[in-house]
Parts: structure tokens; sequence; C-alpha cells
């Protein structure tokens, strides 16, 4: 076979793995757009669905996150969480990872909820852990509540937080709720 | 459109000639797909990771389990006495006990066992966590704790305590798996004895509880004199057990053994020990028996009594 039928040959198959490329690009390119499109004319449902797709990746990176982490900072992670979850205002969430019996004895409403939380947490707080126990599934965090805005003469407290761990990221969790109210009082 | 039969040709022998690299390739592609389903297979798997090996010994140095049988029967057994404790059914919980324990523990009255039961059930809804402890001669001992429902009141207006004890797991004559609580473990006959021409000494029984052996000991005045084992007058120990290098005294002060001329008399009398414990107890020691007359118990009118003999004496197992 001549030098020059060789090129050719050769040529033609770059020209088909070019070809093979571009093509790639192109339908990369075209989904991308459809996607795009897609997101822009959705009903709310698509809406609601394209944020359920977002927090259950988000959820899956908090899991994998999870799985690294001893018990105690497990339910450290928990605990912060559900508070962070008051600090924010999202009281619907944080209501609704309390433990069903625990709901039905302190808080039978979320108004309840929402007004105990108001009423005798301070503004702003932060909480410190000093000590951990567990007793088979259920584990008791002793916790401090710093009120970060007057410091050591403001609203400082210790208080329990029991926690249930079904599995990883799903939890139950209550607290002494008189811990602040006794102090408050 | 037909493709150029030389070019057909062209890529056959491409391939041909990068057959390596290119099966290489594919094999290494293959390798990171099966990696990746595996790991996302893992990340949605969401089983939290924890120390709580409830069925793992934690005293046993090396490290032992309870039989899948055992495990199985505990896990179901203590569902239900503390669901039945929970709601009052006092029978059903009874029901669940061996027939020894009923009858070594409890006398076999229904009544000492409800007394004993509502002390750790006080009407508020426990929840319990259970601990394989040691397992030791086809005993298999677990730890139990049982506490408030702490999830449903946060602790709230509570300190964080519980209440614990030993719940047994063996296997009957019957090969059935029966349980006995309290941390009763088990009742053996036994016969050691020692004697001199004052006192005849026989230890009948020992009630084995996990951190107590309580004998029963029949004690026989040979003499026309008062004999006194225990009273608590001697200003030394009176009554121990030889385990090791040791003597462990009884801790029943208020157990006094007074033998009038000619009695006989059983008493319990109970030691520390661990069943678990690999050290073995050689015998009970009467440190200080004495043979008195005119004998009162009473340190005023000391002066009148009169001690006719003292000697110890050594009941070896």
């Amino acid at each position: 076979m001549s030098t020059k039928s060789k090129d050719n040959s050769r040529k033609k198959i770059l020209i088909i793995i070019i070809i093979l490329v571009i093509l790639l690009v192109l339908l990369l390119l075209f989904t991308t757009v459809i996607r795009k499109n897609v997101n822009k004319s959705s009903s709310p449902d698509e809406i609601e669905k394209a944020e359920i797709e977002t927090s259950n990746e988000k959820n899956k990176q908090i899991k994998a996150d999870l799985s690294e982490k001893t018990e105690q900072q497990r339910m450290e992670y928990y605990c912060s969480n559900f508070f962070d979850l008051i600090d924010i205002g999202n009281y619907k969430k944080a209501y609704s990872l309390l433990d069903n019996d625990y709901k039905e004895n302190f808080f039978p409403t979320i108004q309840n909820f929402e007004r105990y939380f108001e009423e005798y947490f301070p503004s702003e707080f932060s909480l410190s852990f000093t000590n951990i126990e567990r007793l088979g599934e259920i584990y008791v965090l002793m916790t401090n509540v710093n009120d970060n805005v007057n410091g050591s003469s403001g609203h400082n407290f210790d208080m329990y937080v029991v926690l249930k761990e079904n599995s990883l990221n799903d939890y139950v969790i209550s607290f002494s709720r008189n811990s602040a109210v006794d102090e408050e009082e | 459109m037909a493709i150029n039969p030389d070019l057909r040709l062209k890529i056959r022998h491409f391939f041909r000639d990068h057959y390596k690299p290119i099966v290489i390739v594919v094999i290494v592609l293959l390798v990171l797909v099966i990696i990746n389903r595996f790991l996302i297979g893992r990340e949605s798997n969401g089983v939290p990771q924890t120390t709580y090996t409830p069925n793992v010994s934690v005293l046993d140095s090396e490290e032992s389990t309870a039989p899948d049988k055992i495990e199985k029967s505990f896990e179901e057994f203590i569902y239900d006495y503390v669901g039945y404790c929970n709601n009052r059914n006092f029978v059903e919980a009874w029901n669940l006990i061996s027939d020894d324990c009923k009858k070594n523990f409890f006398s076999d009255s229904y009544d000492t066992y409800v007394k004993y039961v509502k002390q750790k059930f006080d009407g508020n809804t426990k929840r319990y966590a259970i601990q394989n402890y040691s397992n030791v001669d086809g005993k298999y001992i677990y730890n139990v704790k049982i506490f408030n429902d702490f999830l449903a009141t946060g602790l709230t207006n509570q300190q964080y305590t519980y209440q614990e004890e030993k719940i047994i797991a063996s296997y009957d004559e019957n090969k059935k798996v029966v349980f006995s609580v309290g941390n009763y473990i088990d009742t053996k006959k036994v016969n050691y004895m020692a004697s001199n021409d004052y006192l005849m000494v026989n230890v009948k029984e020992v009630v084995e509880k996990y951190n107590f052996s309580i004998y029963k000991i029949n004690f026989l005045n040979r003499t026309n004199n008062t004999i006194v084992i225990k009273d608590g007058l001697t200003g030394d120990w009176e009554v121990g057990l030889a385990i090791g290098n040791e003597i462990r005294s009884t801790p029943d002060d208020d157990i006094s053994i007074v033998l009038q001329p000619g009695e006989s008399k059983v008493v319990s009398l109970s030691f520390e020990k661990f069943y678990d414990s690999k050290t073995q107890p050689d015998g009970i020691v009467l440190n200080a028996v004495r043979v008195m007359d005119n004998y009162t118990g009473n340190p005023d009118t000391a002066e009148a009594e009169i001690e006719i003999d003292k000697f110890s004496m050594t009941i070896g197992f």
C-alpha cells in the first residue's frame, strides 16, 4: 500500500473521530439548553419536583458526610441542626422533628412551640455540649444554651436534649422544656 | 451510504493493531463504573454506624456473643416483659419468669414479685436498653437498664437516672430458653460439712445472684452450753468467705447466730461475689466461735458470762 493511501485512511479515521466528538459536544449542548428551557417554562409542580431533587441531592451529601462521623459528632450535628432551624425561624421543620409523644405532652400545636421559643429562649444563642450518654438507641446530650447578646449576665442555662437516630439524617428529638422556663422565672 | 471497503479495512486494522490499549481502557472504564455504582449504593444505604452491640459481651476478655437463639429469645422476652410491666399486667410478666427464679428468688409468692416489680415500674412508662454482659457456664447475663421514656419527656423536670439489673437467659433441662430477673442466677444443692465436739455445720444450698452468693447453713449445737458464732461483740470479723487470698465478711450485720444447748438452726448468709469472677471461694470461716455459760448477749452484763472455750472453724468447699 502506498504512503499516500495510508495517510488518506488515517485522515478519514481522524475525521470520523472529530465528527464523533463534535456530535457528542452538540448533544451535550442540546440537552443543557433543553433542560434550561424546561426549567424556565416549568409549572409549580415541576418547580417543586426540581426543589425536591435538589433537596434529595443535598440530603445525600449530608448523609455521606454524616456516615464519616462518630455517634457523638452526629448527635451534636442533629442537635445543632434542630436549633439552627429555630434560629432561622423555620419552626415548621423543627416542629416536625419532635418526638410525637413529646409533642403531645408539651407542644400540642406549632403555635405553642413557636411561642415557647420566642418567650423563653435568648434572641441569639449558641450551644455547647458538656456530655453525652447513650441508653440503647436513645442519646442524651447535656447542653449549655448561651445568650450571645447579653453574655454571662444574660439568659444562660443547662438543658437536656434527647435524640433517637432512625437512620442517617433521620432523627427525632426532645428537650427538657422547663430548663429555659425555670431559669427565666 | 456504503462505507468505502478500504476504509472499513483500515478501521479493522486500526483496532487489531491497537487492541491492547483499547481493552485496557475498556476495563478501566468498567472498573470505574462498578466502583461508582458501589459508592452510590453505599451512600443510599443510610444505616448509621454505632458502637452499640447489645449482644456482644462487654466483660469477657475474648469477644463472646450469645447464640442466635438466646439473642432472639432475649430480645422478645425483654420487649414483652417491659411491655407487660408498663401496662401493669404483672400476671403476664410473672408468667415469663423461670420456675426456678419464682421458687428460689420470690419463694413462689406472686405478691412478693409484685412488690419487687412495682419498685422498678412506678407507673411511668419505661424504656429499656440491653447489653450482653458476660456468658459463663451456659448463663447468658444481660445488663438491663430501665428508665423513664426520656424521648417523650425530654427529661423535663427529671434527672438523668436509670435502674439497672442483670437478667439471665439460660436453657432449662428441656432445652427451652428461660429467664430470671432481679440479678438471680440459680440455686445449687451442696453438702459441705465440718464438725468438732461442740458444733456441726452443714452448708446445704447456695443461691447465686449476680453480685452475691447466699449460703443456707445448718448449725447444730452439740453441747449443753450456749454457742455464739456471730453476735457482733468480739470486735473482730466473725463469719467470712475465704476467696483467693482474702476473707470477705458477710454484710448481714443484723443477723446474729447464737445456738442454745442442743439447738439446730438454719441461717442464710450472703457474701459479695461476682458470678463471672474467675476466683472461686474456698470455704466459709467461722472466726470466733465461743462456747459460753450464762450468755446474755448484753455487754453490760458480760461479767457474769463465762467463756468455756473459743475456736475457729473452716467449712471447706
